[in-house]
């Protein structure tokens, strides 16, 4: 399975940080996941950020970016800081799906390839 | 099983000696009273307290738009009020380690609640830059370092002080800063880290419930959009202006739609403008943008800013009531009641509709989830309750004895 991020669609509802803690610990703990939108509230500027192995995914609203160990995003504020400190994204290793896929209602996030 | 979505703890702050009282929420309360204004009223009439925020049963979980949570005061003059408070301070709320928080007493300084991670504190507002909501939601995330904290707060001017999260109106109409502004707080910031327990039944009831209740069209409309009655003109006008549509906490209807004042609205890279726009939260924004003149969105957007009113903002000087008469022809008469009924000083004998309203509101609150979301949708939430093996029908009963009380309120 992999994950696709279409970013521009985020509501900002944050349901895909609860979903990816479900994957782990079977909880609802906005602490636990490897998803976390970032936002700037008062510019209505906002998006996801995704742990990976070896990197950051950074979804801005205008696309996409990958951020390598050491690399600082522009324009990131202290919400964008707790990322680096999660567990990678295993795209839901032992599921059936991607649960932050099947709770997305934007369909900002869906399964490459499959349906939304 | 009834109390997994709690976390079974409660806090009272007096605000008088600022002592706080945290408190075990048992089973057999959690039985009687499960959320929202439910356990609010309960929580009042336990404890003696003037005010009391509540999550709901679902508050933060996987159903579909379980953003909301309560507030619940007592107005000597109308009995109980109860307002909503969505965005995201419900689930907030409830991952703080708290259920509900209970105000008494009145606080001899300016303070504002910090309650994050099983803590509850009672700190000075002297700290914190009071010059408009804006500057203030700024310095409790500055003072507390984190940008995600949920601030409820109201503005200084105007004859009603609506509700605010963070930097929007919260959708109050019952003027509940008013009665936070006299007990002397400030605000009250919320942040958590908790975690709930949830199995594969009650994920797949609330995945499909949600699949069910929104259809793909729904998924991109704000709610300037929805505004029935308004003239096409001025409408047309706003919709320029809209620059993305938000959604409050698992919400799958974004009905907030920002909008654009001081920068394109078809941009999507940062603003390099600090304060660009603001969010259209409330109805009586919209009523303000569609009746007012070729000024009106700099006045709405400075009316947020400082917490006035909309319609207060607009016609300054007009007693609110009357604005809202003059110019809210096309709304149904029982909505007209309901909204009435929900204000301290107004309130109007309750007929066959405003009943199953105030029912229908009560019951979204006590679940958690966004009474608009549930009225907008007709959402029928038994297959979520069947997953957890939860009464759905005792749970209505509650609910309907509880809504009495607000309708029988003098």
């Amino acid at each position: 399975m992999k994950l696709e991020v279409i970013t521009h669609k985020c509501t900002g509802c944050r349901i895909c940080e609860i979903a990816c803690s479900f994957h782990r610990d079977r909880e609802m703990n906005p602490v636990s996941s490897s998803i976390m939108l970032h936002r700037n509230e008062k510019k209505d500027y906002f998006g996801v950020m995704i742990k990976r192995e070896k990197e950051v995914f950074l979804g801005r609203p205008e696309g996409a970016e990958v951020l390598l160990p050491g690399e600082k995003a522009e324009g990131a504020g202290a919400s964008s800081k707790p990322i680096v400190m999660r567990e990678a994204c295993d795209l839901c290793e032992g599921e059936d799906f991607l649960f932050c896929v099947a709770v997305c209602p934007s369909g900002c996030l869906v399964e490459e390839g499959g349906a939304s | 099983m009834k109390g997994r979505f709690f976390n079974e703890r409660y806090v009272v702050v007096n605000l008088e000696n600022g002592e706080i009282d945290e408190r075990e929420l048992s089973s057999e309360v959690l039985e009687k009273a499960p959320g929202g204004p439910l356990l609010a009223l309960h929580l009042l009439e336990d404890t003696g307290g003037t005010a009391a925020f509540a999550a709901g049963l679902f508050t933060g979980t996987f159903v579909p738009a379980s953003c909301a949570s309560t507030l619940v005061w007592l107005n000597e003059a109308t009995g109980p009020v109860v307002t909503h408070l969505l965005w995201h301070t419900g689930a907030e709320l409830k991952y703080s380690g708290f259920d509900a928080v209970v105000l008494k007493g009145k606080s001899s300084e300016r303070v504002y609640l910090w309650i994050h991670d099983g803590i509850c504190e009672v700190l000075p507002a002297s700290a914190l830059n009071t010059e408009s909501v804006w500057t203030l939601v700024d310095s409790v995330r500055g003072e507390h370092a984190d940008e995600n904290i949920q601030v409820i707060s109201y503005g200084k001017e105007g004859g009603l002080k609506p509700l605010m999260v963070d930097y929007w109106y919260s959708g109050d109409i019952c003027g509940a800063g008013d009665m936070l502004d006299n007990l002397n707080v400030q605000a009250v910031a919320l942040r958590g880290m908790e975690s709930f327990e949830a199995d594969e039944d009650f994920f797949s009831a609330c995945v499909e419930l949600r699949r069910s209740a929104v259809s793909e069209e729904c998924k991109g409309m704000g709610r300037v959009l929805e505004l029935s009655g308004a003239d096409t003109g001025p409408l047309e006008k706003i919709k320029e202006r809209v620059h993305r549509y938000s959604a409050c906490f698992n919400c799958p209807y974004p009905c907030q739609s920002f909008l654009m004042v001081k920068d394109e609205p078809s941009r999507l890279k940062e603003s390099e403008i600090d304060e660009p726009g603001f969010l259209l939260s409330d109805p009586f924004q919209t009523l303000a943008l569609v009746t007012g003149g070729s000024d009106v969105i700099e006045t709405m957007w400075n009316a947020v800013r400082t917490g006035t009113h909309p319609l207060e903002a607009l016609y300054h000087g007009k007693e609110l009531s009357t604005v809202v008469e003059e110019i809210w022809q096309d709304v149904p008469g029982w909505f007209k009641n309901f909204v009435k009924k929900c204000r301290a000083s107004l309130t109007l004998p309750p007929g066959d509709c405003l009943e199953d309203a105030v029912k229908r509101y009560v019951f979204s609150l006590s679940a958690g989830v966004c009474p608009i979301f549930t009225g907008v949708f007709s959402v029928n939430l038994s297959p979520v309750f069947g997953s957890i093996k939860y009464d759905y029908g005792a749970f209505e009963e509650q609910v309907h004895s509880t809504a009495k009380v607000f309708l029988d309120a003098p």
